[in-house]
């Protein structure tokens, strides 16, 4: 008798299942009908109260950690657009996000451009932050004929596949890499030293493998010699053997490319080791940006004196009142600005200036929008739509920013300290070059990770 | 059987007189009709996961002519899916070669690197065999990120391939909609589905069975284990590699990370196992039943807390797999036949009483 109760109950539970999955399924087919105000394309006139923008983070999988703060980056940007009056050509309509989660997996971010675009009939995407999750939903959006705004990827093919309809704010691999090279010419000059040596060592990705590509191609034009090329298959579970192997070849730079998990494992293995090439660490970014990095290492002197490019002006709130003002404000909330942060934020002013420019949602005139785009900003005419710190936002024929740049700064006290270039360079700062040796005593002179020590404003 | 077991789903009401055409048959019709229309109408996005389902489906299906029937777990299909896709893109990219003809040069290069693959592997089983797998899928993801050309041609390490978009082109096996994947998955999908039942029916699959119930019994019968399960291997390892192409025609971009990653291999065989392996449907009603499921859980709870989703569909998984342990492709068919039981029943018990009243 209970036998027969219980599968009885499991196949009924499993109809139900069924049916609402197929209810479910098909109430997506309802999305082209534009059932909802809010949705598809404004006619002639009429204003929506309310324009959805698609957002495509990495919540889960290997980036989450730096998708969910582009995330909070772009509400906090459409908090203060909506207090704002909202988007002001179209009646002051407001600006509802809807996010979806990439898993960091490529065919998964072209998925949910097509939920987006089809079923919550979003005008805009912006996304994704993984070159590899990028690139498959730049295709789709432009199969699609549906704006795409990519934040975040640095992957070149995003701009140079011939995509019309997808615009990229932010800098390629091949910028980051020529700002570090910059950076280090820089050093050698102020401090009179010489780089012959170098080490390259990423993670196997897109991403790690453009990076270490161009950093050895530029490095070359210098004269440097390569005496490491080390390629790190992700996720790693122990990088102590790929130290010893550089610390073996004593080069006088390393470039490294990581994500989060992979960039703790280094810097634990780093300082473990007692390593440090006598010229520093030298990052493009990726998980050396990230929050969970700096407070996932083991001691804090593993990142003290690491050079890192961050995308985004990190002297902002040394050179702008309202970055400062929003950093303090941030602060309040337990939020800290970095430049995921920035980058989120940036992407869904770029979103709104092109729909305010527009005043309609249709796709269209927001593609041609985005073209003729052109926002400026500097110290005498800011911009709240630059909290990347860029100095100029002016997308070319391929739909690049040209003008993305980001900043060079070297982590001395525990703070990220801008020196290159010269214009976002923290007050009176400077290289520290040949790196100390102390690693026993670094972390007692650091100040917590998010604060600004002695650069404080 | 006592009284409460004649009611059970799949104890049709036993009523004399001849079986009707339909009998045994109407669901399979009913679903034949669902799957050839239920696309036309629907939203892109719905299309896209239909595509999926159906892509799934015959991922699942041709694991299972390997791993369901001869009853060893591979986890390293996405290596061999991985070989048909770059094989059917490079051809494409490089030589212009057509991805209908790409795709059986890659299926035919796939089943021989299936046989070459099998042949040290089978003799090896249970975990051994499904580690050799894992590790066979895992080094060649690792060659791949690390190689930026074979014989020649680029292949872009771990930034992977774009395949180039030639417009609505049925030759070059592009096209802008869903409609036509969808029917090319759902034509490929019979096919798997009616190799399958030949399989299911015939010598061969008897050897399988035999293999996969007792190995030392089956060889010592004379069944060549090693022979069967290498045909296995190239039937399988054939068509995982056609949905690599298709796959590859269909994102319209590979990358070694995703098409080869351990990841894929799960799902695959997850979908399988939780549908029903060695059952000719089960990996059909598996993704039937998963793959939307995942979209929306996805759809409904992704916004709400990041992982969540995630977290729901494994919970669905563990409870599928506690309580389900042989899939649910038994359940699904005891339903069916129960309906069956119940309507044909009646019509015939209808039919007896106009006779008699006659």
């Amino acid at each position: 008798m209970k036998k027969y109760r219980f599968k009885t109950r499991l196949i009924v539970a499993f109809l139900i299942a069924l049916l609402a999955a197929v209810t479910a399924l098909s109430g997506c087919s309802g999305g082209d009908s534009g059932d909802s105000g809010d949705a598809g394309d404004t006619p002639a006139g009429e204003n929506p109260a309310e324009v959805e923008l698609g957002f495509i983070w990495p919540e889960t999988g290997g980036s989450s950690a730096i998708g969910l703060e582009h995330k909070i980056g772009a509400q906090k940007a459409i908090d203060e657009i909506n207090a704002n009056g909202g988007v002001k050509s179209m009646g002051g309509a407001k600006l509802v996000p809807v996010w979806k989660d990439s898993e960091s997996t490529a065919d998964v971010g072209a998925t949910k451009v097509e939920e987006l675009v089809t079923v919550d009939n979003v005008p805009i995407v912006i996304g994704c932050y993984n070159s590899v999750v990028t690139l498959p939903a730049a295709e789709r959006a432009n199969a699609l004929q549906t704006p795409f705004l990519s934040m975040g990827a640095v992957g070149m093919g995003i701009t140079n596949s011939g995509f019309e309809w997808v615009f990229r704010i932010n800098n390629t691999a091949e910028y980051d890499v020529v700002e570090l090279i910059k950076g280090l010419q820089l050093a050698e000059e102020e401090k009179g030293v010489e780089i012959k040596t170098y080490a390259v060592i990423y993670e196997n990705t897109d991403w790690g493998a453009d990076n270490a590509e161009y950093f050895k191609k530029y490095a070359e034009e210098e004269g440097w010699e390569c005496v490491v090329d080390e390629p790190v298959t992700t996720p790693a579970t122990d990088l102590s053997s790929q130290v010893a192997k550089i610390k073996a070849a004593n080069p006088d730079v390393v470039n490294a490319s990581f994500y989060t998990n992979d960039a703790i494992l280094f810097a634990d293995a780093c300082f473990n080791s007692d390593y440090q090439p006598p010229y520093g660490f030298w990052s493009s970014g990726g998980g050396m940006q990230a929050q969970d990095f700096f407070t996932g290492v083991q001691d804090p002197g593993s990142y003290e004196y690491m050079f890192v490019q961050e995308d985004w002006g990190v002297a902002g709130p040394y050179l702008y009142d309202w970055i400062k003002e929003l950093k303090d404000q941030l602060a309040t909330e337990g939020i800290t600005l970095n430049s995921y942060f920035a980058q989120g934020w940036t992407a869904a002013y770029v979103a709104y200036e092109a729909l305010e420019a527009a005043g309609t949602t249709d796709k269209e005139a927001i593609r041609t929008a985005l073209r003729d785009l052109d926002i400026e900003n500097s110290v005498d005419n800011p911009s709240r739509v630059v909290l990347t710190g860029y100095p100029r936002i002016k997308f070319d024929e391929q739909g690049q920013n040209t003008y993305s740049t980001g900043t060079i700064c070297q982590y001395q006290e525990g703070v990220a300290v801008g020196l290159s270039p010269v214009s976002n360079r923290f007050p009176d700062a400077e290289f520290i070059i040949p790196i100390p040796n102390d690693f026993a005593s670094r972390a007692g002179n650091m100040v917590e990770w998010g604060e600004l020590g002695k650069w404080e404003i | 059987m006592n009284k409460q077991d004649e009611k059970l789903p799949g104890a049709a009401p036993v009523v004399d007189g001849k079986k009707g055409f339909l009998e045994g048959k109407l669901f399979l019709l009913i679903f034949a009709v669902l799957f050839a229309t239920v696309p036309l109408g629907m939203s892109s996005f719905t299309q896209h996961i239909l595509v999926l389902v159906l892509f799934y489906a015959f991922c699942a299906s041709a694991w299972n002519i390997l791993c369901g029937y001869i009853g060893v777990l591979s986890l390293g299909h996405s290596a061999l899916m991985g070989i048909g896709a770059y094989t059917t893109t490079l051809l494409l990219v490089h030589f212009g070669v057509s991805p209908w003809i790409g795709m059986f040069i890659g299926a035919f290069l796939t089943g021989i690197v299936g046989v070459l693959i099998g042949f040290p592997c089978f003799r090896m089983s249970g975990p051994y065999f499904t580690l050799t797998t894992i590790a066979f899928a895992e080094l060649l993801r690792v060659y791949l990120e690390n190689t930026k050309e074979i014989f020649g041609m680029s292949t872009k390490g771990a930034s992977g391939i774009t395949v180039p978009y030639t417009g609505d082109n049925v030759a070059m096996l592009s096209f802008l909609g869903k409609i036509p994947f969808y029917y090319l998955m759902l034509a490929l999908l019979v096919i798997i589905l009616l190799i399958t039942w030949g399989i299911d029916r015939s010598k061969l699959g008897y050897y399988f069975v035999a293999i996969r119930s007792d190995a030392d019994a089956a060889e010592s019968l004379g069944i060549k284990l090693l022979k069967y399960k290498l045909i296995g291997m190239f039937i399988s390892a054939f068509f995982i590699a056609i949905a690599g192409a298709f796959y590859a025609q269909f994102f319209r971009y590979i990358n070694p990370t995703r098409i080869f990653g351990l990841d894929m291999s799960i799902r695959i065989a997850l979908i399988a196992v939780v549908g029903g392996q060695g059952k000719i449907f089960g990996p059909t009603i598996g993704a039937v039943i998963l793959i939307p499921i995942t979209e929306l859980l996805s759809l409904y709870f992704g916004a709400t807390l990041p992982g969540l989703h995630l977290f729901i569909y494994g919970v669905v998984m563990v409870l599928v797999v506690l309580f389900m342990p042989k899939g649910i492709n038994d359940y699904v068919m005891r339903l069916f036949s129960w309906l069956e039981g119940l309507l044909f029943g009646r019509i015939r018990k209808a039919k007896e009483t106009a006779r008699t009243n006659s």
